[in-house]
Order: C-alpha cells, then structure tokens, then sequence
C-alpha cells in the first residue's frame, strides 16, 4: 500500500509533464541484447522500473543482437541479476509478454529494415515514440547509428539514442564520432550516459550548493583551501586486465566520472534547472580548465601484495590477458586549476585505482586555516565531504570544544547518513535513474557534445604524452593508500592532511 | 584512593592541563568557606560540588572546607543534610570519609564581627592554614551580602596566600542597586577577586560557543547580518513555580532568566573574536557588544503569565496566581519574549530574540541561527532557510538544518539536517555539571565563565528602564495555559521582525530511527 502510493506521487511527479506521456506507445530498443551489459544492468533495470510502475503503460521492449535468439533465452540470462521477488512473479510474466527479440547484423541495412518493421507491428508501434540503448562495443556504433538514422526513426513519435562510454579514446577520436552522430541525430536526441551522473549523491551536489544559505559565501578560493575527488577500488583488473589495458583509468574514471563531479562543484548556478542551462554552466566552467601538464601527475600500477589473499598476490602485469611490459596505470592523481574569479589558485585533486585499500568515492572540500586562531594552532581545517559510495552520507568535519571539564578545540563532525536518516527509503540504481529521465525527455544527467569535447580537450594532451613515452608507472602494494608520490603532491599543492581525524559512523557509538 | 585506572588517567591529564597554570600549584593549601553552609543551595549544589571534585581528585591535595552558618550544626548534621543529592557509589565509602575528614563547621552571625575573627582563627588553626589560599562562596540570601562580604575583607583574608569571593544572583534587582552592590565589593576587593556565577556559563554547549564561532573557518563569512536573519535564545521549563512563587514574583521571568542567561548567551554569539582565550580579553568583547545594545522597549516585548489547564494532571491545573504564596492579583510575568538589536557592524538591523518561561510545552534552552534565503532560487521556492541550533539542554547537540535533495527518484530539495548528538557522539564522556567546571575554575583562577562589573552593570541598562516601566505600570500579561507554547502574540511578534517558521521540520534524532 505505502509503496504504491509513494510511486502513485511519483508517477504525477514525473508525468504530469505532457510530453511523456500522451497515452502512445513507447519501444525500447536494446541494441546489444545478448551482451554483458544488457543482461547486468539494462533488463533488470527495465524489470525494476515496469515493476514499479514507472514506464508509461504501453511500453515494449525489444532486443537486438547477431546471436539468434528467443525472449527465453533472454529471459534466462538476466534473471539472476533481477531480483525478483516471489509475489512479484505474475508481473515478471507480463513484463517478458512485453518482451520480443529480432536478430540481425549490425552493418546491414537489412537488418535494420526489418527491425522497423517489427517495431510498427508492435501494438501503437508506428506512432510511438522509440528509444534506442546502444549497448555496443565502440567499434560498431558508426555502422549501428547510421542504420538506426536511416530505418529506424519514428515518424510521428519522438527517438532517443542512448549511447555509453568510451567516446572515443582522445579529442579526435571523440570529436569524430560526435561529429557522425550529429549528422544523423539532433543534440536533444542523443543520450550519452555517465552513470555517476545518476548516483543519488551526485545528483545531490546541485541542491547542496544551490539550496542552501549558508553554502553560498563559503564556496570559492577565499574560503576553500583544495577540492579531492576520488574514486577508490579495492580489487585489481580480475582478469580482464586485457581490455582495461587498452584504456587505463584516465580514461575509465577520470576524464569521465570525477570530471563531472568536478563541473558540479565548480560550476556557476544556472539560470533554471533547465537540461540546457545546466549543462552550459557545466560547459564553461570546464574551458577554464587548461590541459593537464604532466608535472602536476603521478601515475601508479599496482603490484601483488605477497602477504595479501587470493587476487591479492597478483600485480598486474600477472593479469595473462595484460600485454607484457605494459606501462597502463591503473593508478593516477592528477591537479587541475579552474582558472576563473570563484577558483583561480584553488587545487582541485583528482584521485582514481584500483587494487587500493577500500571502496570510496567521494567529494571532498576542505576549507582555509582559521584566520587569527586563539586556540594556539590546535584546529584543524574544516571539510565538507560527500560521500557518493559506499554508504552514502554528508557530513562536516569541524571544530568542537572537547566535550568534559576542558577547554581545547578538537575535531567531530556534523553528520547525515544516510542509511539511518533515511533508513526506509529506497534508494535507485543510478540506471533506473537515468532511463527513467530518457523516457521523460530530461537531459540534465546525460553528458552534451560540447561538455565531451571539453573533457577529451583537458585530458588528451597528457594521454599522448603518456603513451608516447611509456611513462613508467610507480609500482604500489595491492590494498595499499597507493604510491607515497601521490600524497605528497596532493601536500605540495595545498592539501592538509594530518591523519588525526577518522570519521566515525555516530550510530555505531549508541548499542 | 579508590579511582578507576582509565578514570584516573583522564584526570591525571586534566590536572595537568589545568595546573600548567603557576598560580594553582599542587602542594599550597586551599580553604573552601561556604557561606550559608546549612541552606538549600549548600546542600543541594555545593557539598556535593566539592565532593564530587574531591573524589575525582581534581582539587589541589591539600584542600580543607569550613562551613559557616547560624544554626549549631556539626559536620555530620550537614553530611546528613547533603547525602541524598552526593550520589555516592558504595566504592567510594573511604573516600567520602576523606572529604568529611577534610570538613569543619563553624556558627557564627553575619552582621557579629566577633564571629568572623571566630572563622579566622579557625583557618589558621587548619594544616596550612596560615598561608593558604582562600575560597570564600556566598550561598547566602543578598540581605545581608554587604555585611558578609565587610566582615570577611575586614577579618577573614589570606595574606600570604590569595582570596577569591564566590557570589550567586540576584545581583541587586535594577541598574541602581546592583551598581550599589558592585561598588560595595569593589570598595573591598578587586576584580580578580570576585566570581560573579551564572551558570549557564558552566554549560557544555554555552561553553562551545566560542569554540564553534572562532574554530571554523566555515562560519567565519556567514555570522554576520548578509547571512543571518535573526537569532532567537530560548529557555522553556515545563513546569510553574510549584508553591514557591511568593519568592518568585518578587523578580519576575526575566531577572530570573532573561537578563542574565539569555543575555549571557546573545553575548557569545555576538561578540566579536577576541585577541586571547584570556578572561579579560573574552569579558572585553562581551562588554563592548553590550554597550551597542539600546535598552529594550515596550513595544518589542510580550509578556505572559500562565494560567492552569482544566485538562491537566496534578500542577498542571493550577494557575500561577493559584500558588497560595504569590500575592492576590499578581500582574508578574512568568514568560516573555523581547527584541534586542546590537547595532554594530556586525549585526545592524538583525533582531535577537530572546523567548522565556515556566509551565511551558517543554524543557528546552537552546540557540537558534535563522539565515536568510537562498538569493536567485531556482528550486521554485521549495528551499526553506537554513539553521544552525546548539541545544543547551536537555540532550546536548548542535545541528545545522538544512535542504538537499530529496532521496529516491526525486530531484527536488526537502529539509533534513547535518546532526551532532553528543549522547551518541560522546557516549562515554562524561559532562560535568556547570557547578564542577566553575568552582575549579575559582580553583584556577580562570574568571572566563564568570561575570565582570561592567558586563553587569550593561546588562542592567539594558533591562532596567522596561522593568521600572512594568512595575510602574502594571501591565496585564497575556494568559497562556500551562504546557502550551505560550501566548501567540509571542510567535506574531518574532513573526513581524523577520523570524520564518514553517513548522515543516521537525528534528529527527538519527539514531533512533
């Protein structure tokens, strides 16, 4: 009962905008049915949201792919990662009577005829409005959107094309292929996802920043001594080092995800909450940031750790899939300068790995010294931190008078958590999230051509340079804090970090 | 000495930290005279004050405590009188048998010279006594201040060691009488010698004031006028005079709370950093904040007086004016609200609410940051304004509330808060009672958290001209029924100088969900 009213509100939230939904059909087409990514993340997360109500009523689902095929098939490939309850199996059935599934090949226009074809046969399938996933390795999207452009555009409804990373390995390579894209496809059509875009805390910074007084004077170079974003994994490439091999983690992580963090926290407010006014904040603020010189680097490959468990012991380079001698860091800290009135001068700290002593990603700020202190040097900086995963949270570091008979200042925090503050809430996977806002036409959380070109542009220099001169990598212990190096340029640019202070989780301290 | 070991290192630390201090060496004597030693606040606060410090061993060793009264007692006599309020654990049977070793009592007259030099001779025949230092607190009714405090520069001092004189409000009842009073104890003792106590300034959260205001760069840009909108100081008991309002009405809610406790806090989160965490430099700024503060007008103040609640239990139903002491037709109030303005750089134009009362909705005291609102909204008007609350009491905590986005599917912003809830935070610290902190204070020498003449006499100014207009006028204060929120005048008048209240939050305590 409850849950269906929460989604009942929802529902008015999120339709009673009209052009979602005007009773017409819609289709969702996985391209790329038969792949990882289809059967993890993008069918259960369609179940998840016709589960719940949230996809207009006459929503069909189709799937391609070269493999031949049936729903069953499918069926069977996704269910363990759908989660599906006992009382919920009579809607998995009518979710997968929703379900068709076409095979063909994605360099024949055939194919695609035909797929047009089925989608018309579909109940309101020549009206409806059609979305498109491209759940594609990189090397068949040319052929695959070119044909979608030709065959396979709804003539009275709308079209959506979401695409994932990579775009591209460099600024050329990106550049081109959004070029191509936008030969076939307007900007209001193309979805690009950068699923951080759809985390719960993520989306949050907006509101952090812009919904709150007291934010506001504080957050520029005058108050804020550096910005940290970083992304931490506590497990290595577990073999399948090959393909990783062939990107590293600037392009995995940091030119993507910590990129974007980084335009939220740095950005200018927007006009409105518009997609478009959004992204043009996010937009400048990134020409202000100038390419990464390689001074203000420090790349890291992790080795095995000979005490360590399992994949623990493993470097690498052990990884049998990972070219021999390869110098690909799965380690980096690189130092950006937004260079404009809010931040010139100010630090902004991007730190990404894998095989590394925890799971954490997270934003952090941390303020100025006290000006004129007459505690005698005993407070430490303010940090406002963010944490995006796990256990997502904000709190505020500060400076406290130590509880009891004294008085000296020593550190604590002003905390949300938010597994106990908001301990009944569901929170979505980042992919509900996102396919939910293609289906409302909300582009706020998807990444724009320009945005892309910017990021390739801040980060390609220095990917030549690497890969030019097979920079070696500093080797770290798997599970450790990474190599020492990285520490001591985040100190030498401005960062303080004194290790007195470990955040403890407030709930745990009442049994 | 039977201390717990961990105890006994966080005390071994804590007497290092507090006698780094030269004047407060270990191995002098140390006279404690408690002034009125067979009364309520003897028995109730001091004896078991000192006990409780003795057992912690944070007094210096040699420390002895003399009472002084009218009454023919014995130190047993008074150990039966304090044993129900020094909550003692059956381990600490030796030690209590230490601290009463340690006590004597001596009868004597206030107004009797005689019996001072009693007391004297009676000091100097204590271990030490000849060049101890010397603690002399005044639980005494202010009648007969002026004689006591005569009698003990006259007979009683230390000439080796030093004197410090403890004394507890009211500090006369206008600016003309506590002025009165003040020159009094100036013309025997100097500044340094005299702790004037409220206690408030014992209170863990009042304490932090300073440390939260002048310890974060944070908050360093928005406590001003650009960013806060007003700031309301709140004290709320639940409960009336309960068959001591004769006592009462002679002072009224605010000689009682207002224009000391209140007034105390506004000073703390109004005043600007001082140069040192030194006494005089923290009493400087509190005084100079108070000299930009005009006394208060009618116009800005509501006054209540609570009236019982025919659906209530027990002393609920009784109005104030049913307490057989309190004088028919009494127009006293027992609650008000009053706007204060500090016109300085700082703070022009922001009002300072100050809220008070018995028999109110709840127990409460707490300080309430309101900011402005967000300029260029682009949430459609759903942001509410920020807060920063440190709640004295009950249940110490200091929250900031304020908007983020709504979790789940949304991307709306809703309210929730950024909490420190010291019962969860600091679970196993234990917070002294105010009284513990202040009287070691005395032991230090450290007037911090005590009140200077002059922020006094400010004090005074500022509230004297509307009480002389109240007792000369008699105005009616508006009823409120016992356990309610008071009169809503109230709530209009903190409305109409700018305070929003939405009353679309409440706090959650995180912990207990």
């Amino acid at each position: 009962m409850t849950r269906s009213e929460v989604l009942g509100r929802l529902r008015t939230e999120l339709y009673g905008d009209r052009p979602a939904h005007g009773g017409g059909a819609h289709l969702f087409i996985v391209l790329g049915a038969s792949g990882d990514l289809a059967k993890k993340k993008i069918y259960p997360t369609l179940w998840w949201l016709f589960r719940d109500g949230l996809l207009p009523e006459n929503t069909y689902f189709v799937g391609f792919a070269r493999s031949k095929l049936s729903v069953e098939d499918i069926k069977k490939a996704c269910l363990p990662y759908m989660k599906v309850a006992e009382d919920e199996s009579e809607c998995l059935s009518a979710f997968f009577s929703r379900n068709s599934y076409l095979s063909g090949r994605y360099d024949e226009g055939d194919s695609f005829s035909q797929l047009d074809a089925h989608l018309s046969s579909l109940p309101g399938g020549a009206d409806a409005n059609r979305l498109f996933y491209l759940a594609l390795p990189p090397t068949v999207y040319h052929r695959v959107s070119a044909n979608i452009g030709t065959h396979c555009m709804s003539l009275k409804g709308w079209t959506r094309v979401i695409v994932e990373k990579p775009f591209g390995r460099d600024l050329q390579s990106s550049q081109e292929l959004s070029a191509h894209l936008s030969s076939l496809f307007k900007e209001e059509q193309i979805y690009r996802i950068d699923h951080y875009l759809g985390k719960e805390m993520v989306q949050n910074l907006m509101v952090l920043r812009f919904g709150n007084r007291i934010f506001g004077p504080i957050w520029n170079r005058s108050s804020v001594a550096a910005v940290v974003l970083t992304f931490k994994e506590p497990f290595g490439t577990q073999g399948r080092g090959g393909y990783f091999d062939d990107f590293g983690i600037i392009r995995d992580v940091m030119q993507n995800h910590l990129l974007q963090m980084l335009s939220l926290v740095a950005m200018e407010k927007p006009a409105s909450t518009s997609s478009d006014d959004v992204r043009d904040e996010k937009v400048k603020v990134l020409k202000c940031v100038a390419p990464v010189a390689m001074s203000d680097v420090v790349l890291g490959q992790y080795v095995g750790d000979p005490e360590g468990q399992g994949p623990a012991k493993l470097g690498y380079l052990d990884d049998p899939t990972v070219p021999k001698g390869s110098c690909t860091p799965t380690f980096a800290t690189t130092v950006l300068y937004v260079r404009n009135e809010r931040w010139d001068g100010v630090p902004f700290i991007l730190r990404c790995g894998k095989a590394l002593n925890e799971r954490k990603a997270e934003v952090r700020l941390q303020f100025t010294d006290v000006p004129g202190d007459i505690f005698g040097e005993r407070c430490v900086r303010n940090e406002l931190v963010v944490r995006v995963q796990p256990d997502e949270a904000i709190y505020l570091k500060m400076t406290t008078k130590k509880p009891g008979v004294y008085f000296s200042p020593e550190e604590t925090e002003l905390d949300l958590t938010y597994r106990n503050r908001y301990k009944d809430v569901k929170l979505p996977d980042a992919y509900e999230r996102l396919i939910l806002d293609v289906f409302c036409g909300s582009q706020m959380h998807f990444v724009r051509s320009d945005e892309l070109r910017e990021a390739w542009r801040i980060f390609t220099p220095l990917l030549h340079h690497i890969e030019g001169q097979k920079t070696p990598p500093i080797p770290y212990t798997y599970g450790s804090r990474g190599p020492p190096e990285a520490d001591e340029l985040m100190q030498n640019v401005g960062f303080h970090y004194k290790g007195s202070y470990q955040w403890v989780k407030p709930h745990s301290a009442c049994s | 000495m039977t201390i717990p070991l961990s105890r006994s290192e966080v005390f071994g630390e804590l007497r290092k930290e507090l006698y780094e201090d030269e004047k407060f060496r270990q191995s002098d004597a140390h006279i404690f005279i408690i002034m009125g030693a067979s009364g309520d606040l003897a028995k109730k606060k001091i004896y078991p004050t000192l006990w409780w410090l003795f057992r912690d061993g944070l007094l210096p060793e040699e420390t002895y405590f003399v009472g002084f009264a009218r009454s023919e007692l014995t130190v047993d006599a008074i150990r039966a009188a304090t044993m129900p309020y020094l909550k003692v654990a059956d381990s600490e049977a030796e030690r209590l048998a230490t601290f009463f070793s340690r006590n004597t009592y001596i009868s004597g007259r206030y107004t009797d010279e005689g019996s001072f030099a009693k007391l004297h001779t009676h000091i100097l025949s204590l271990p030490g006594g000849g060049e101890a230092n010397r603690l002399f607190y005044l639980a005494l009714p202010p009648t007969v201040y002026h004689d006591v405090s005569k009698n003990i520069k006259h007979h009683c001092m230390s000439t080796k060691g030093w004197n410090r004189i403890i004394v507890e409000k009211p500090f006369g009842r206008d600016l003309a009488s506590s002025q009165e009073l003040s020159t009094h104890l100036s013309g025997l003792f100097t500044e340094d010698q005299i702790y004037r106590i409220d206690h408030y300034l014992g209170k863990e959260m009042v304490q932090n004031l300073m440390v939260l205001r002048f310890g974060n760069r944070i908050f360093g840009p928005i406590w001003n006028r650009d960013s806060v909108a007003c700031v309301v100081l709140t004290f709320k008991e639940p409960f009336g005079t309960q068959g001591r309002g004769g006592y009462f009405d002679d002072f009224g809610i605010i000689r009682d709370v207002m224009q000391n406790h209140l007034l105390q806090i506004l000073c703390l989160v109004a005043m600007e950093k001082p140069a040192s965490t030194s006494s005089d430099d923290v009493r400087d700024e509190k005084v100079k904040v108070l000299k930009c503060i005009a006394p208060v007008t009618m116009s800005d103040v509501v006054l209540g007086q609570y009236e019982g609640d025919p659906n209530g239990e027990g002393d609920a139903k009784l109005s104030y004016l049913d307490d057989p002491t309190v004088p028919k037709g009494s127009t006293q109030a027992t609650f008000a609200t009053v706007v204060l303005y500090v016109h300085n750089e700082r703070w022009d134009g922001v009002p300072f609410i100050l809220r008070c009362g018995k028999a109110l909705n709840e127990r409460k005291a707490e300080v309430r940051l309101q900011f402005t609102d967000v300029p260029g909204d682009i949430f459609g008007n759903q942001c509410r304004r920020n807060e920063l609350v440190v709640r004295v009491q009950p249940n110490e905590a200091v929250y900031a509330k304020m908007m983020s986005k709504k979790p789940g599917v949304y991307f709306s912003p809703e309210e929730t808060e950024l909490d420190l809830t010291y019962k969860s935070r600091y679970k196993d610290v234990k917070l002294p009672d105010a009284y513990e902190r202040l009287i070691l204070d005395v032991f230090c020498g450290s007037q911090m958290h005590f009140v200077r003449s002059d922020e006094l006499r400010e004090a005074w100014r500022i509230f004297t001209p509307l009480l002389h207009q109240i007792e000369n006028e008699k105005p009616r204060p508006l009823p409120y029924r016992y356990g309610s929120r008071g009169p809503p005048e109230a709530d209009e008048l903190s409305k109409k100088v700018g305070f929003r209240y939405e009353g679309t939050y409440r706090w959650v305590n995180p912990h207990r969900l």
